[in-house]
């Protein structure tokens, strides 16, 4: 008897260690790619998506740990409910509320994108999270640091082990697992793309309809669809500040000929992403809009090409452009729980 | 998996090392002498030098034949001068009369995005603001620098077109089974710099080529007496 029990619980004892040792594999997950979209540029290949991972990511970029003072997160420049971009402040805030140069940017689509930042000084959407993390004007951390935090966490470890099978923690799988939360924010749902899909009930009022052709006309060739961006850079003939100076895309190349040219943004959410430019010197779209109608000087050097006919918009023009912009809004993105703070 | 890891690599090792291995190792030097870092250098003509770091990249090192490539190694390696032992490249012993390597980081792996080991970003050896590796990492003190403080910073790196600012190195060699020993002159390199254009170049562009074009005449082969 006593030895019957003796087996039972020398049972009970190996299944418990075998089931420990043996590792569930994380749980692939598919990026799906709107129909009719191109292919996006990220190398998912080289990262593939897993739901623990993505989860990981989620978890790091609503955590405060990775700013000096655990005060900042991604999220505190980057909101959802904003396009995921800093709302109200021209340039971006960070620690001790010291002020960047550039305004915080929307991330949207970015699996699309092939380089980051206004000056596109980012290649590759893995290595970009080391920017904020190192910025002194926005976490003003070290990687060091970081790796150090997260690997005394109670939680960090254990998390990093689900999604990459080792507790071990260092730049590239902090960087990616950012990256899986980051490149899955795909706005796809706006008016606008049920409109393209033809789904039932849903057409443009005769004002969008007139803001669209417009856009046709004026913006496509820069923001162009389904994007919204050709993801290029272009000079929109913004004067430049003199207090932040900033050159744009030179100040990455050195080409003469990239002086003040910028990232075209993706105009996906615009309703909701204001300032706007990369001073954010424009509150309101409507500020943008008259700006593109009467304020370009064309006679600027480095304007692109596209803007040097003035559009001298009407009023009710403005308004149909204005009415066009807003059928960019995807409330289904901007309240998607999936990537909301992870409770 | 672990287990099978450290057998496979046990096994790796046993034939290389069964088929004969070298090693080679990189010294640095400062008139001939080797580099110390923290020591302040006095030249005759009353110019001094000063450094406090020295790092930089090693990669695509090939041996030839006959002008044949015979081998070549997809490893990065990183120099520096604080830990050098840090840095040990060993290869196999195969008959050869040449060798080159690159000094930093191909275009490629600088958009290949987030990599580990001697490439993680850790290392100092990257920018974030304009991705990319500094391929070279000279800093120090020198009456030669125009800054007030005396101070210049050397990093070099960029890949894009037309600044590109990666360099081969090629250097005759016999192979006779015993480690390769190749010096490298910072007052060569010192020397050949117009401070009068700039004591710290931070950034890609031109200057950053210029001064990268210099490190291919300081490498030199030493004899291995050992
Ligand atoms: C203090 C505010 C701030 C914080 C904190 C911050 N960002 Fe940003 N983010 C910005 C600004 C400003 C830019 C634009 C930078 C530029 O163009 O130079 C930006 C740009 C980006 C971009 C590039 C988007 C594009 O389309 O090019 C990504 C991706 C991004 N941030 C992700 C993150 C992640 C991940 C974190 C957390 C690790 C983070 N950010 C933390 C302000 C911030
Ligand atoms: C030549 C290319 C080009 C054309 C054409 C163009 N834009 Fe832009 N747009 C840009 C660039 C570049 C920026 C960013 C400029 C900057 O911040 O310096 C921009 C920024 C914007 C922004 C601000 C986005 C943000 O997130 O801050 C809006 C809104 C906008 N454009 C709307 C329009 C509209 C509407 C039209 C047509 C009337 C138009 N654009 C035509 C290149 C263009």
């Amino acid at each position: 008897m006593k030895n019957k029990i003796l087996f039972f619980f020398f049972c009970v004892f190996s299944i418990g260690l075998i089931s420990f040792s043996i590792q569930s594999d994380p749980e692939l997950i598919e990026f799906v790619v709107p129909k009719k979209w191109p292919k996006p540029v990220y190398n998912f290949a080289k990262n593939p998506l897993t739901e623990e991972c993505f989860q990981l990511g989620r978890k790091l970029f609503y955590d405060p740990i990775l700013s000096r003072d655990s005060t900042i997160s991604c999220a505190s420049c980057h909101l959802q409910y904003t396009g995921f971009t800093h709302v109200d402040h021209a340039v971006s805030h960070g620690i001790e509320g010291r002020k960047g140069t550039r305004n915080s940017l929307v991330l949207i689509n970015l699996a699309w994108n092939s380089t980051f930042h206004w000056d596109g000084g980012v290649n590759n959407l893995d290595v970009q999270g080391i920017n904020p993390i190192q910025h002194p004007a926005e976490m003003d951390n070290s990687l060091e640091e970081v790796i150090r935090r997260l690997s005394i966490s109670e939680t960090y470890p254990a998390l990093f082990k689900k999604a990459f099978g080792s507790t071990e923690i260092n730049t590239a799988t902090i960087m990616k697992a950012l990256t899986q939360y980051t490149v899955s924010l795909v706005s796809s749902n706006s008016k606008y793309d049920q409109v393209q899909r033809k789904e039932k009930g849903i057409s443009f009022t005769d004002q969008e309809k007139n803001g669209l052709k417009i856009f046709n006309t004026h913006c496509a060739s820069c923001h162009k669809a389904p994007l919204f961006t050709n993801t290029f850079f272009a000079s929109n003939g913004l004067k430049i500040d003199s207090l932040l100076n900033d050159v744009g895309r030179y100040a990455i190349t050195q080409r003469v000929k990239d002086s003040m040219q910028f990232k075209i943004p993706t105009l996906r959410n615009i309703e909701f992403t204001f300032p706007y430019m990369h001073d954010g010197r424009f509150r309101k779209l409507k500020d943008v809009i008259n700006y593109y109608s009467d304020g370009i000087n064309t006679k600027d050097r480095h304007l692109s090409s596209q803007l040097i006919t003035p559009m001298k918009f009407n009023e009710i023009q403005k308004k149909d452009l204005l009415a066009f912009l807003y059928t960019l809004t995807d409330k289904t993105f901007l309240y998607n729980k999936r990537f909301s703070f992870p409770k | 998996m672990r287990i099978l890891f450290i057998i496979v690599t046990l096994l790796f090792q046993f034939f290389v090392f069964g088929q004969g291995n070298s090693g080679l190792q990189l010294t640095p030097l400062f008139n001939g002498l080797p580099l110390e870092l923290d020591k302040n250098y006095i030249l005759e003509d009353s110019s001094w030098y000063k450094f406090s770091t020295c790092r930089f990249y090693v990669s695509n090192l090939s041996f030839f034949k006959d002008g044949r490539l015979k081998e070549k190694t997809n490893e990065f390696y990183l120099f520096d001068l604080d830990e050098p032992s840090s840095f040990s490249i060993t290869f196999k012993n195969e008959d050869f009369d040449y060798l080159s390597f690159s000094i930093g980081i191909d275009s490629t792996t600088n958009v290949a995005g987030i990599l580990d080991g001697a490439l993680d970003p850790i290392n100092g050896m990257y920018w974030a603001w304009n991705s990319g590796y500094i391929n070279f990492k000279l800093e120090g003190t020198s009456s030669k620098s125009t800054e007030k403080s005396k101070s210049f910073e050397f990093h070099l790196g960029g890949y894009l077109a037309p600044y590109q600012t990666i360099q081969t190195v090629h250097l005759p060699i016999r192979n006779n089974s015993k480690d390769i020993l190749i010096g490298f002159d910072i007052l060569a390199f010192m020397k050949e710099i117009d401070f009068n254009k700039s004591s710290n170049v931070m950034i890609p562009g031109l200057n950053a080529v210029q001064i990268s074009s210099i490190l291919p005449s300081i490498f030199t082969v030493l004899p291995n007496e050992k």
